[in-house]
Parts: structure tokens; C-alpha cells; sequence
């Protein structure tokens, strides 16, 4: 009893996420019909705020890695990506309560789905065991296609969730696949074991083709929850179709806890202990797992960024972006380093706020306007100066000029990557920063420089609340542009993967 | 406790506040055309917060006179704020006996310029921009000579630069101005990237960003000579762009293209004065390297006599001011040059107040002509504007040097320190060279001076008969300057009467070198007067008796006429040299440019075009495609881990 | 290895042979003479009514998905049950956390009236 108290007090941020999720899904039941939506939004506020809480009281206390029931770690990498996940949902679940696209009535549920999906990202943060892993994706993406297809009666939603659901059907199916054989060679399905058993593998020299068939289909399916190329395809129709809040959630919560469940993935099965030293077999197979990641980054950059180009639709220019984001994320991932690692976790920081605020202002044009155009947006500086200031604050970070986060971030990578011997891969990047100057700057040009008479919607004013949540990212966007020491303290000790 | 960064940030607040203000008249205008700002509102805030910072000025320095020891108010925000691979850069700023009395020279005659402004500016309709501009410029003009580093003083550094080319550019309709305000822009940024690679070499031959540490290092000869020298030529180079020195000063007389209060604060009073204060503030580099002193010296000489030849023929009204700006600031540095500190920072402040009175006299008759400029065309303002020539007499007394002004007394100093200071170059001999330079420019200081005079309020008008008079808000600093021109005397009476600038300076610049026996003091200050009153005497004969007989001596010289009013060409010269290579090489880059880079950017960017087509294409929404990109995708992904090696 | 798999292999294949062979066996040994007596479902169902692809109403589906999905739930209790002694108050607290997760998910079926056939 003692020993279960124990344990589970480690766990008490996914406990009380579920509680209130739980909470949130009778409180829709029993309450006042045609008041769902505020009631239950702020019920899972007060959740989310509890949840960090426990979270933040673990921070500092957590021993480097403290096993808990034999299948989950918590440590200072999975706390940082489960408030990175709570900090995204809160967002969301704000922009919800002030988005019209999800107002509607009956839609109470929808933030019992969130917080479930939000649970799915802790799990997937924070373990080892490949089936708990697995778990906390599939209930990640189930929640997520629900979501996505969440906007009744629009057809654009329910193509999403459809297209949402057969792909990520075939991804864990594929990856579920890869982890079978990783089972099927090592008898375990815990990474810590696989790890050492794949080391003895490779001294033994038995050759590598299983693991190789393993590791690739592992990472097809890691790659499709990143939106990584050319796994990529379903993240355009899934992010321009669902609801804006949606894929705000999507693109920054759900990819992020992709991110950490391919970086553990990474380390406790790939990368050789450096203090302990590996056969040489399998130093040269992390390399080439690097390579490879190193080749997809390059693609997922540039295919995103190009595809961006000439989009016309604020929202689809936006999830190509996210796709070219992934591609500079996984510079960091192929430099299977601390420091790539390190400005990994910083720049995924990064990214939440330039993204949580730029998708912030689409739903607040297309909620005051019912448009997503980037044409359209003319004007809108001389109208509504702050919300236009801010996503300029966005734009710049997204493209990676100083004196915003975005450009600190990119830094990171850029001489992460670079330090690793990927200068190629750096000066790819480089070229696809520049490509993104133009799309980014088109939608600030639409905003500034077109008359104010050519505006095509009048004045819309941003609720204030709405306005805070801008400003809040905004200034985040900037500041960690500037005192980025302390971000990036936290986002060394939190990588606490590889030493 | 009145905190030292409030000094500048009062009016970084003003500059604020009017900025605000003028946006919500850009608002208005939207609607009605011709909206209004509110004057008296605007000027009155931006007023306030320099004499504020006056104030507070005021009160710091009384604090730090009372303090003992080494009498130095310092203040730091962090001692890392740009970390560095070297040594850090910190942010703070030093409150010493140099930086304080630049502080109540900058607030105080930029007090009295700000309310000057409210009645010059009246009726413009960038009158909020304006406040805007120049409380900013105040506040950048503090930042510089209140940091404790290179850093820092380059923010305000930069921060001045960007005011001064926003304010000569004010009237921008006029594509003159603009242009002017782009010559200065360019010409400083040559100075600034020598005052850039001065800091960046200071830092990696000292270790430090800061003055004390660079100058420590310095005294305690951690740097050989060849070093120091480098050092110094280059702050030089940047001292050169900002205080308009031979032969970066062409920007100055093209900068009286701004308003006229703007002259007299930015390019008379404070900020032209900047590289004068960098070369006092780094004196040990100089006083080490005898070859970058000597040149400092001798740039200065020959920019005073150079600038004063021009001053002669001029017929812009604030032309001959800034000529003679330009001319006198060529005295400070030969000053600085040859080790008198004391003396060129006693000058520095005097000028401060007798130019700047000038040009608001200057700025007074040309208001009340309706912007005429042309000295031709004025005569006879003496008693129409009574007041405007009573002050503008004292000021051209100080500046000519007529005894018993202050001018007469700091120009006086310097010319004895030229005398009794350090050997320019190591060779005595120079110096006797330099003080005959120094005295022929005196002597023409006093006769362009008095020719303005003369042209400007004796004699009949010419062309204006009725001009309008001023209003108070113009007429109180033109007095309250005059004050000054005559009171700021007493900082330095000869014999030993009143050492009082040099006694506080002293923590900073240490012993005045110089010494000279009384009797050759005497000789020294009679020298001045006697020809201070030549030069009165010879612009009172040539331009007392009318404009008509003045112009039949000038034909009487043709060569040296013409050459005077061409500015002896060098604006030519510069066209035929420097502007003409410049052309040539941006020809040729231009050329570059069309085929090789465009053809490159053009053909990048139609690459990208093609490359989105074509990755639009792939994206055609159906899962059928999406699955087969899916399925080969992973078939490449594996298949690249399992063959190759 | 793979010599582990081999009596699978083969038990497989045995399988195979078994089925395919009876097959055969009956197509070539047999004489087929079919009847309409021969065609009638005789003793193992009912006459065919209508089509095959009738529609079904969707609350079949959700009905049925319910079963599965609480039946299999359920099933989580038997090992529970089968050693709650040994597992002590501990195994009851966390069985008791599994349940109250269930009884939330029937409240909600129940207040949304999924289970009302006739709405």
C-alpha cells in the first residue's frame, strides 16, 4: 500500500488530468443546456491549472529518472514536455471558448476529448515501455481524429477526420509493426532492456537487416506523427479542414509529444552510451540513423516550404509551415547529441508560442470574418493595429530573424547541426529560411502595406481577452529573443537524455 | 534619491509621450485633412522633461561635488548584458566631472532650445514629430556622454546620428533636404566604422569594453605604441565623421537644411561636440601615441583655418555658422591635440552657449524675414528687431573673441595651450606653426563674424521692409544664452583668477600640462584681444559703409574671391575624385548586379516557383496518392538502412 | 533460428493438406445431383426473407459497440477477482479507480440515451 502511494504520488499530474477530465465530462452531462461550452472550458482550466501545478512542484524534485509501476520515467524531460503539452491545451482550450467555429451547442465533450488527448501526450513523454508508448499514441491520435472531424456539417472537418484516421491508421499499424520486431529480437518490450540487447546484437555482429527493417518502420511511424516527409501528406487537408483550435492543438501539442517520444526512442535504443563506449557496429549505425534523419529534415524543410509558397489560404500556408518547422526541429534530432537535443527542446519551446499565437490570430480573423484568405487580411494593420503588431511579432520568429525566439532557436540548431558536420544540411536550411521570408512577409504586407481603403472587412475589434492571450505570446515570442538564458538553463537541465 | 538613468529616460518619455501625440494627429488627419496637433500640450511636455532632466542633472552634479574621494556616481544595470566570447559588455553609466557638465550643457541649452522651438516650430504641421525627434535626440545625446563603456556610448552614438539625419531630412517634401539629411547619414557612417573597429580592437588588445579599463590598461602601458596609435587614429576616424573634421565635415554646413533650432542644438551645442568629448574621454591613448595626438592636432588646425576661409564669403546666413562651427570645432580638437583638455573642454562649453545663441538669433531674423536666408537680402534689422541684435551682438562678441566675453577667454586658453602644451609630433617647432594657424582663423573668426552682423542689422534693408517681431517664448533663450555667453567666463579668468572647469576636471584629465610664465600669459591675452579687434575692425570698415562698396573690394581680388565662395572646390573635388570613383565602382557593381545576382536571384526564385508548383501538385488531396508517397516513403526509409553502409 | 519454427511450419502445412485434400477428395469421389429437395435449408435455419443487404438501424451498431466495448472492460475484473486476496487493499484501491472510470463512461451512455432503443 505504502509502496503503491509511493508510486503513484509520481504520477499525480496524469491523475489529476484525469480526474478532471472525468469531472469535465459529467459536468457537461449535468449542466444547464446551451452553457456546456463556458462551464466545461473553465473546468478544464481549473484542471490544467492543477495539473501544472503537481508538474511544476516536480520539476526541480525529480531524481534524474524515477521509474514508476515498471513502465513509466518521470524526469526532468518529461515534465518539461508535459508542461510544454498542458500549457498548449490551456491555449487551446481558451481560443475554444472564444472561437465561433466551436461554439455551437452540444460541445462539451469537446474538451473531455482534449484532456484526454492531452493525456495520451504524457504518456507518450514520459516512457520507456514501448506498449505504454503505443498506448499513449493511439489515444492521442483517436482523440486527435475525433477533433479533427469535430465541425458537424462541414465537409472540409469530416474529410479531415477521415483522411486523419486512414493514415494514422496505417502509421501505427507500421510502427506497431517495427515495435514487434523489436520485441521479437530482444524479448522485451522495454527500451531500457532493448537498448543494451541491441549493443550485444551488434557486437556479436549478426548483421543488421532486422534491425535496420525494425528501426525504419518505427521511424515512418514517428515521422508521420511529426509530419515529417514524405510521411507528410495528410497534415495540409487535416490542419486547413479541422477546426482552427484543432489544429492549433495539432500542430503544437501533438507534434510536440512526437518529438519526445522519438527522442527517447532514439536514446535508449541508438545512441551508445558515450561513458560505456559501444561496438564499433553499432557507432556506425547511429551515424547512419542520423544521416537518414539528417536526408528527411533536409526534404521536410524544403518540401514544406516550397508548398507554402503559393498558398492562398492563411490556415493551409500556416500547416506547410509547421511542416518546415519539423524539418528544422529534426536538425537538431540528427545531430543524436546532447546539444542537438538540447536545442531541440528549446526550440520546440519556441515554437509554441510563434505558432500558438500565429494560428491564434487566423481563428481571430476567420471568427470575426468567416474568411481565411491571405489577401483578404489587407488592411487589417490600420484596423486592428494590435492583433496585426502581434502577428508581425509572429511572422519574424516564425522566420527566424532576430531579435525574436525564432531566431535564437534556429541558431541553436543551425550550429548544432553544423558542429555535428551537417553544414550541408545547415546551409539547406539556410536557403529554405530565406524561401520563407516571402510567404511569411506576404501576409505582413498584406496587413501594413495596402491602404486602409482597400480593407475588406471594417473594423473588428479583439475581445479583450482575446487580446491578452496574443499579447501574452507575443511578448513570450520576443522575450525569449532576447533573455534566452533562462530558457535555455531549463531546456539543458530538462535534457537530461543524453549526458 | 533622483536615480542617474532617470536622466535619460525623462526624455525617452517626452519622446514617447509626443510620439503618441502625433499619432493620434496622423488619426485625426484622416478625417479632417488639416488637424491640428496640440501645440501647446506637446511643447510643453517635451519642454518639461528636458528641463526635468536638467534638473535632475542639476542635482547629481551638486551631489557629486559634495562627495569626496574620487568623485565618481556610477550606476549598473548588469555587468553582462551582451555576453561575449571575451571579455563581457555591461550596461551602465558614470556620472564624472566630464560627464556631469556635458549633462547640464546638454539639458540646459536643450531646455532653452526646446521652448525656443514651441514659438519657431508654431503652426508646422509636424510639430508633435518634431518634439518627437528632438527629445529623442536628447536622450541618446545623454546615453552617450553618460555611458560607462564603448558599447553603450555607441548607442547613443548611433541613437544622435539617427536624429540628426531625421531632423535635417524634417521638411522632407523637399527633395534638398532630404538629400542632406542622407550626406550626413552616409559621411557619419564612414566615421562610425572607425569608431567600431576602435572598440573592437580596444576590447581584444585591453580586455575591456569600459573607459576605465581601457584607459588603465593604457596608463599602465600594457599596449606598445604601435597599438595606442591605431587606437587613437581611429577613434580619431570616428571623432572626425561626428564633429565634422577634415575631411568628413562636408556634411555639416549641407546639414542647416533642418530647422533652425536643430542647428543650433545638434550642430552647434551637443552633438558635434561628441567626438571631442570621446577624444577627452579616451585622453590617455593620446597622450601615449605622439603621432595620433599630432594628427589630431594638426587635422584640427587646418580644419579651423580651412572652414574659417569659407566662413568669409558665405552669404547663407546659417552657412557662415556652421562654417564657423565647423571651424571651431577644429579649435577643440587642436586643443585636445596638443594636451589642453582643460582648455578645449572650457571652449567646448562656451561655444556651446555663444552658438547656439547664434543660431537662434540667426533662427529669429529668419523668422521674422519669412525663411529669408540670403545675408544679401537682410540690412537694416536693427531696429525692428532690437532684441535679436542685442543678443546676437553679445554672441558674435564671445565667438569673435572681443576681450572680456567668454569666448575671448577659452580661445585664449587654447591658444596658450597650443603654445605651452606637448610638442605636436615631438617637434616643438610645430606648435609655433599651429598657434600662427590657430591665430590667422581667430583673426577671421572676428571678421565673418562681424560681417553678419553688419550685413544682417546695419545699414539700409534690402529687400524685407516690414519684418514681423518675435514672441517672448523666442526672445527669453536668446537672452537667457547671452547671460551665458558672458557669465561662462568665470569657469576659466586667466592667472590663476578662476581655475574652476580645469580644478573639476581635474579626476578625468589630470594636470594641465602646458605652463607659461605670466608675462608671456600676458602677451598671450593681449595677442588675442589685439586681434580679435582687427578682425572687428576690418569687417566694420569693409561692410559699415554698405553692401556696394564691400563688393567692389571683393572685385578687386577676383581669384581669391571666387576661390573663397567655391568653397575652394572641394565639393568639386570630392565630385571629380571620391563621388566619381564611387560611381564608377557602383557602375560596374551595378552591371554585376543586373546579370550575375539578379541572374541568380531571378533564376533562384523561378527554381522555387517551379519547385512549389510541383510540390503544390503532390498535395492534390487524394489519399490515394498520399498513401503511395506513404508506402514508398517507408519502403525508401528502410531500404536506406538496410543497404547502404 | 528460424529450425524453431519448423514443427509450426509443418503443423501448418498438415493443416492445409488436411482441408484442400478432403476437398478433392469429395469433388472427384462424389457424383453431384442436385434437386430442389437438395437446395432447401433443412434443419439448421430458416427460409431466406428478402435481401441480404438489409439496413439496420445505426443504434445496432452503437448498441453493439457498448457491449463490446464494457464486456471487455469487464473482463478486467476477473484476474482481479481471482487473486484480490493477495492483492490486498492495494489492488482494491486501483480496481476501484478502474471502476469509477467505468461507471463515469456509463453515466454519460446512459444521459445521453445511447441505450434507448426507441427514441
Amino acid at each position: 500500500m505504502n509502496l503503491l502511494r509511493e508510486e503513484l504520488s509520481w504520477i499525480t499530474p496524469e491523475l489529476c488530468l484525469t480526474l478532471f477530465a472525468c469531472v469535465a465530462l459529467l459536468v457537461d452531462l449535468f449542466v444547464q443546456k446551451g452553457r456546456e461550452s463556458v462551464m466545461v472550458g473553465f473546468f478544464s482550466l481549473m484542471g490544467l491549472l492543477a495539473t501544472a501545478f503537481f508538474l511544476y512542484r516536480q520539476y526541480g524534485v525529480t531524481p534524474p529518472a524515477q521509474p514508476v509501476f515498471g513502465c513509466m520515467v518521470v524526469d526532468p524531460f518529461s515534465t518539461l514536455f508535459k508542461l510544454f503539452a498542458v500549457g498548449a491545451l490551456a491555449f487551446v482550450v481558451l481560443f475554444t471558448m472564444l472561437s465561433r467555429q466551436t461554439r455551437p451547442d452540444g460541445y462539451g465533450e469537446f474538451y473531455f476529448i482534449l484532456l484526454c488527448a492531452g493525456l495520451g501526450a504524457f504518456f507518450l513523454a514520459s516512457t520507456y515501455n514501448l506498449l505504454l508508448m503505443y498506448l499513449g499514441l493511439e489515444l492521442l491520435s483517436i482523440a486527435s481524429y475525433i477533433l479533427a472531424g469535430y465541425a458537424k456539417g462541414n465537409r472540409r472537418s469530416g474529410e479531415a477526420a477521415m483522411k486523419y484516421v486512414i493514415f494514422g491508421a496505417v502509421a501505427s499499424g507500421v510502427m506497431l509493426y517495427g515495435f514487434t520486431l523489436l520485441y521479437g529480437m530482444t524479448g522485451s518490450i522495454d527500451l531500457t532492456v532493448i537498448g543494451p540487447k541491441l549493443r550485444d546484437q551488434f557486437a556479436l555482429d549478426h548483421g543488421t537487416i532486422p534491425i535496420s527493417v525494425a528501426t525504419g518502420l518505427c521511424l515512418a511511424g514517428f515521422a508521420y506523427k511529426i509530419s515529417a516527409a514524405p510521411f507528410h501528406f495528410w497534415t495540409p487537408d487535416v490542419y486547413e479542414g479541422a477546426p482552427t483550435p484543432v489544429t492549433t492543438f495539432l500542430a503544437v501539442a501533438s507534434k510536440g509529444a512526437g518529438f519526445a517520444a522519438l527522442l527517447r526512442f532514439l536514446q535508449a535504443g541508438f545512441i551508445p552510451d558515450r561513458t560505456l563506449g559501444g561496438p564499433e557496429a553499432m557507432m556506425g549505425y547511429s551515424d547512419k540513423l542520423g544521416t537518414l534523419v539528417a536526408v528527411l529534415a533536409a526534404l521536410t524543410m524544403t518540401l514544406g516550404n516550397l508548398a507554402a509558397l503559393g498558398q492562398t489560404n492563411l490556415k493551409r500556408m500556416l500547416a506547410y509551415s509547421s511542416i518546415a518547422h519539423a524539418g528544422y526541429v529534426l536538425m537538431g534530432v540528427a545531430t543524436m547529441n546532447r546539444e542537438g537535443f538540447s536545442s531541440v527542446l528549446f526550440y520546440l519551446v519556441v515554437y509554441y508560442f510563434m505558432n500558438l499565437g500565429a494560428f491564434g490570430v487566423v481563428m481571430y480573423y476567420a471568427n470575426t470574418t468567416g474568411d481565411e484568405q491571405i489577401d483578404d487580411l489587407k488592411g487589417l494593420g490600420w484596423r486592428s493595429p494590435l492583433v496585426a503588431i502581434t502577428m508581425v511579432a509572429f511572422l519574424v520568429a516564425l522566420v527566424g530573424l532576430p531579435p525574436t525566439a525564432g531566431f535564437i532557436g534556429k541558431w541553436f540548431l543551425f550550429t548544432a547541426a553544423v558542429k555535428k558536420g551537417f553544414l550541408w544540411l545547415a546551409v539547406v536550411a539556410g536557403i529554405n529560411s530565406a524561401i520563407s521570408l516571402f510567404y511569411y512577409f506576404r501576409v505582413a504586407r498584406a496587413m501594413w502595406l495596402r491602404p486602409e481603403e482597400e480593407a475588406k472587412y471594417a473594423t473588428v475589434h479583439a475581445s479583450p481577452a482575446f487580446a491578452a492571450l496574443l499579447l501574452v505570446l507575443a511578448v513570450g515570442t520576443v522575450w525569449f529573443g532576447v533573455g534566452f538564458d533562462s530558457l535555455l538553463r531549463y531546456c539543458d537541465y530538462s535534457q537530461n537524455l543524453l549526458r | 534619491m533622483p536615480f542617474l538613468p532617470l536622466i535619460p529616460l525623462l526624455p525617452l518619455a517626452g519622446a514617447l509621450a509626443c510620439g503618441l501625440l502625433h499619432l493620434q494627429v496622423l488619426r485625426a488627419r484622416r478625417h479632417h485633412a488639416d488637424a491640428r496637433p496640440a501645440e501647446g500640450l506637446i511643447g510643453t511636455i517635451a519642454t518639461l522633461a528636458v528641463a526635468a532632466a536638467f534638473a535632475l542633472s542639476l542635482e547629481r552634479f551638486f551631489a557629486l561635488a559634495g562627495s569626496s574621494g574620487e568623485r565618481v556616481l556610477t550606476w549598473r544595470a548588469t555587468d553582462v548584458w551582451i555576453p561575449t566570447g571575451g571579455p563581457a559588455i555591461p550596461f551602465g553609466f558614470r556620472f564624472d566631472a566630464l560627464s556631469s557638465v556635458m549633462c547640464l550643457v546638454i539639458t540646459g541649452v536643450g531646455a532653452l532650445i526646446h521652448l525656443y522651438s514651441i514659438g519657431y516650430m508654431k503652426g508646422d504641421r509636424g510639430f508633435a514629430r518634431f518634439f518627437t525627434y528632438l527629445n529623442l535626440f536628447v536622450a541618446a545625446m545623454l546615453v552617450l556622454v553618460l555611458a560607462d563603456s564603448m558599447p553603450v556610448l555607441f548607442i547613443g552614438w548611433e541613437g544622435v546620428g539617427l536624429c540628426s539625419y531625421l531632423l535635417i531630412g524634417f521638411w522632407y517634401e523637399e527633395m534638398k533636404n532630404a538629400e542632406a539629411g542622407q550626406k550626413a547619414f552616409v559621411v557619419n557612417r564612414v566615421g562610425d566604422f572607425g569608431f567600431l573597429l576602435a572598440m573592437f580592437a580596444a576590447a581584444y588588445w585591453t580586455g575591456s569594453f569600459e573607459f576605465t579599463g581601457v584607459n588603465s590598461a593604457v596608463e599602465g602601458g600594457k599596449l606598445a605604441t604601435w597599438q595606442t596609435t591605431v587606437l587613437g587614429l581611429l577613434l580619431f576616424v570616428g571623432a572626425c565623421g561626428k564633429s565634422a573634421q577634415i575631411p568628413l565635415y562636408v556634411w555639416l554646413p549641407d546639414a542647416m537644411a533642418g530647422p533652425t533650432p536643430v542647428s543650433a542644438l545638434i550642430h552647434a551645442a551637443t552633438m558635434v561636440t561628441a567626438g571631442v568629448y570621446l577624444v577627452i574621454r579616451t585622453h590617455p591613448i593620446f597622450d601615449v601615441s605622439p603621432i595620433a595626438s599630432g594628427v589630431v592636432a594638426c587635422t584640427g588646425a587646418a580644419t579651423a583655418i580651412f572652414a574659417g576661409s569659407m566662413g568669409l564669403v558665405a552669404r547663407d546666413i546659417k552657412k557662415v555658422l556652421a562654417y564657423s562651427t565647423v571651424s571651431q570645432l577644429g579649435f577643440l580638437f587642436l586643443g585636445a591635440g596638443v594636451g589642453a583638455y582643460g582648455a578645449s573642454f572650457y571652449h567646448l562649453v562656451t561655444h556651446a552657449f555663444f552658438k547656439a545663441l547664434l543660431f537662434l538669433g540667426a533662427g529669429s531674423v529668419i523668422l521674422a524675414l519669412h525663411h529669408e536666408q540670403d545675408l544679401f537680402k537682410m540690412g537694416g534689422l536693427r531696429r525692428a528687431l532690437p532684441g535679436s541684435y542685442r543678443t546676437m551682438w553679445i554672441g558674435a562678441a564671445a565667438l569673435a573673441g572681443l576681450p572680456l566675453f567668454s569666448g575671448f577667454f577659452s580661445k585664449d586658453e587654447i591658444l596658450a595651450g597650443v603654445l605651452g602644451g606637448r610638442p605636436v609630433f615631438g617637434i616643438p617647432g610645430l606648435n609655433w606653426v599651429l598657434y600662427a594657424v590657430a591665430a590667422a582663423t581667430a583673426l577671421m573668426t572676428s571678421f565673418y563674424t562681424f560681417r553678419l552682423i553688419y550685413l544682417a542689422f546695419e545699414g539700409e534693408p534690402r529687400g524685407h521692409e516690414h519684418p514681423h517681431p518675435n514672441p517672448t517664448v523666442i526672445t527669453l533663450p536668446l537672452v537667457v544664452l547671452a547671460v551665458a555667453s558672458v557669465a561662462a567666463a568665470v569657469l576659466g579668468l586667466p592667472f590663476g583668477i578662476s581655475h574652476a572647469l580645469q580644478h573639476w576636471l581635474e579626476p578625468v584629465i589630470g594636470e594641465p600640462q602646458g605652463h607659461l610664465s605670466h608675462s608671456a600669459e600676458i602677451l598671450l591675452l593681449v595677442g588675442s584681444g589685439v586681434i580679435a579687434l582687427l578682425g572687428f575692425a576690418i569687417a566694420r570698415a569693409t561692410y559699415g559703409g554698405g553692401l556696394a562698396k564691400a563688393e567692389a573690394r571683393a572685385a578687386a581680388r577676383p581669384a581669391l574671391y571666387n576661390a573663397l565662395s567655391a568653397r575652394w572646390w572641394i565639393d568639386e573635388l570630392y565630385d571629380a575624385t571620391v563621388v566619381r570613383a564611387v560611381r564608377l565602382t557602383s557602375f560596374i557593381a551595378g552591371l554585376i548586379d543586373a546579370f550575375v545576382i539578379d541572374g541568380l536571384v531571378n533564376g533562384a526564385a523561378s527554381l522555387a516557383k517551379r519547385g512549389a508548383a510541383s510540390a503544390r501538385r503532390m498535395a492534390d488531396g487524394s489519399t490515394q496518392t498520399y498513401a503511395l508517397w506513404f508506402g514508398a516513403g517507408m519502403v525508401v526509409v528502410v531500404a536506406s538502412l538496410v543497404l547502404l553502409r | 533460428m528460424l529450425s524453431d519454427y519448423a514443427p509450426l511450419l509443418l503443423l501448418l502445412a498438415l493443416a492445409a493438406a488436411f482441408v484442400v485434400g478432403n476437398l478433392v477428395i469429395s469433388e472427384v469421389l462424389g457424383r453431384p445431383k442436385p434437386g430442389v429437395g437438395k437446395k432447401t435449408v433443412y434443419e439448421c435455419g430458416m427460409p431466406i426473407r428478402g435481401t441480404a443487404r438489409a439496413r439496420f438501424s445505426v443504434h445496432y451498431y452503437l448498441l453493439a459497440l457498448l457491449f463490446i466495448l464494457f464486456d471487455v472492460e469487464a473482463a478486467f475484473l476477473l484476474p482481479w477477482a481471482a487473486h484480490a486476496e493477495e492483492l490486498g487493499k492495494a489492488g482494491l484501491v486501483a480496481m476501484g479507480g478502474f471502476a469509477v472510470v467505468l461507471v463515469v463512461g456509463l453515466l454519460y451512455v446512459m444521459r445521453k440515451k445511447a441505450l434507448e432503443w426507441d427514441r
